[in-house]
């Protein structure tokens, strides 16, 4: 994979900040279009795309980008049936899935997925073994992990969501069933709030969604950090796409396009995702 | 002739939602041949494992969800709601019958999204934080909402379908010397029992298709609790959590069989009623 150099991400940054019309020549690529661009899906890709939506209401007012979530199962079927113009995954798109609706996978960026408890919460660190006892039930206590003597508070997502299939796929192999005491959340969002108000839970999400509100624990010695996801270090990993029915039209066209561009990568990197092109 | 119009409007209306409910269950049953048709899938369906990766699809853990909350919620919000009524009518002094009355009016109008998103931010943090039981997301809090939801309806209800006997009853009961709780208690009450019965369909039925409550409180966890400390998942909240699965997916074929429960639900809560309030017609 290529890296663009530390000064092409700063000077990205620097048109988004100062978005002076002279440097902003990124933005350009929406010069001409109007409309509305409606993406649904992963609901890891929503702070991204909000961004972009904004900063392309500031130079192009006549276009309106709408995003919504409802996990990657819910994208693909969206763009599918033709309700929205881009479906966002967190996860590559089964060739089932392109040969039954025609999809166009766009790969724009590599997201690790992080495991993350309570900030009061001692424990730093787990092994793949024992993130595979947690969650399928065979751990219960935080004890058993070096915590305090207190029940651990499982948290995880629905089935539409690629955060769960790919920590499910990658923790738990296809042999071991996920626990069934496990309190369902439907986005990387609302993992985040829960365990950030609860002090014995353990959950995942994407790890362009860490904040201070909760504490990821490495893996196996690796930290969650972009770095590590990129290396293959930390073993939980995944790429983020944006799917078009077929080929794109211009807007959603021009939408791609923008990601791939200085200011777009920027973005992308300032919302703790790694650029994939 | 407007008589007779008005009689034909009727009837067609009635008509109308006949063929929609069989509508419903015709396009539930042909929507899930793939499932009617394979033994293996209906023998999975019955069974408590959900894991459709493996292709094990068992709704019976939330057929169960679904009756356990509905119970417990119930069991909750019938007496309060029987108490309610009751005060309205008689038990409570006058100007605070009218202010009660019109308080339930309110509180049955406010949605149950509403009631669930305040339950998210006070009753589970306070289950869990305070009192210590789980993680908060839990039947109990699930039961306390439902419960707090249904209770102005129960009330509503109750009251609607005692006041006429009530009002009716109160010169002969005067006439005998009894009060007005008297009147209530041992007169009306046990005259109006099929009300009270048809009252308790009417709530068991929002009580078992509410969706919202079960989907942000219960925790959602796909098993048998053992305490109502522990989470559940009602057949509602399965279907909403799996509206977002594959529509070619087992899981999401499932979503007719754990609706066609539903229905099922309904109707045998509807039948029992009608047989009970036969049998009580007939003693009279």
């Amino acid at each position: 994979m290529h890296r663009k150099p530390v000064a092409a991400a700063f000077s990205g940054l620097l048109a988004l900040t100062i978005s002076l019309p002279v440097l902003a020549a990124d933005i350009d690529v929406f010069k001409g279009l109007s409309g509305k661009l409606d993406i649904a899906g992963g609901t890891a890709h929503i702070p991204v795309v909000q961004d972009i939506a904004r900063q392309v209401s500031k130079s192009n007012p006549a276009i309106r980008i709408s995003v919504t979530g409802g996990g990657s199962g819910v994208g693909v079927q969206k763009v599918g049936e033709g309700l929205v113009d881009i479906g966002s995954t967190g996860r590559k798109v089964s060739a089932e899935e392109i040969a039954r609706y025609q999809l166009k996978p766009f790969h724009f960026a590599l997201d690790g997925v992080a495991v993350a408890v309570h900030p009061s919460n001692p424990v730093k660190d787990i092994s793949l073994e024992q993130l595979r006892d947690v969650f399928s039930g065979k751990t219960s206590n935080w004890k058993a992990l070096g915590g305090a003597d207190a029940p651990i508070h499982r948290y995880g997502r629905d089935e539409a969501s690629a955060t769960r299939e790919v920590f499910v796929g990658k923790v738990l192999g296809k042999d071991t069933a996920p626990a069934a005491k496990t309190t369902l959340v439907s986005s990387n969002g609302a993992a985040k709030s829960a365990i950030a108000r609860d002090k014995g839970a353990i959950g995942y999400l994407g790890m362009g969604m860490l904040d201070q509100s909760i504490k990821p624990l490495s893996v196996g010695g690796h930290a969650p950090t972009q770095q590590n996801a990129l290396s293959g270090d930390y073993p939980i990993v995944r790429g983020l796409y944006f799917n078009t029915k077929g080929e794109p039209a211009a807007l959603p066209a021009a939408f791609l396009r923008y990601l791939k561009t200085n200011e777009g990568q920027a973005i992308i990197r300032n919302h703790g995702y790694i650029p994939a092109f | 002739m407007s008589e007779r119009l008005l009689a034909t409007a009727a009837a067609f209306a009635g008509g109308i939602a006949a063929c929609a409910v069989f509508a419903i269950l015709a396009l539930l049953l042909w929507l899930g041949l793939p499932l009617w048709r394979d033994p293996a899938l209906l023998i999975s369906l019955a069974g408590s494992s959900w894991n459709p990766a493996a292709g094990e699809i068992g709704l019976a853990s939330m057929a169960a969800g679904t009756l356990l909350l509905a119970a417990s919620a119930l069991l909750l919000a019938y007496p309060c709601g029987l108490l309610l009524a009751l005060s309205t009518l008689g038990l409570a002094p006058r100007p605070l019958a009218a202010a009660m009355r019109t308080l339930l009016a309110l509180l049955s109008g406010i949605p149950t999204v509403v009631y669930a998103f305040v339950s998210v931010w006070l009753l589970v943090p306070w289950l869990r934080d305070s009192l210590g039981l789980g993680m908060g997301y839990s039947w109990l809090a699930a039961a306390l909402t439902l419960g707090v939801m249904l209770t102005p309806t129960v009330a509503l209800l109750l009251s609607g379908a005692l006041s006429p006997t009530f009002t009716r009853l109160q010169a002969a009961g005067d006439a005998l010397g009894l009060s007005r709780v008297q009147l209530l208690l041992w007169v009306v009450l046990p005259a109006e029992r099929r009300a009270l019965l048809s009252a308790l369909l009417l709530s068991s039925g929002r009580a078992v298709g509410d969706t919202l409550i079960a989907l942000m409180v219960s925790g959602n966890a796909i098993w048998l609790p053992a305490n109502p400390t522990e989470p559940l998942r009602t057949l509602t909240a399965h279907i909403a959590i799996t509206l977002a699965a594959d529509t070619q997916s087992q899981a999401y074929a499932a979503i007719y069989a754990a609706s066609l429960l539903l229905l099922a639900y309904v109707a045998l809560v509807h039948f029992l009623t009608a047989s009970l309030s036969d049998e009580s017609a007939h003693r009279h």
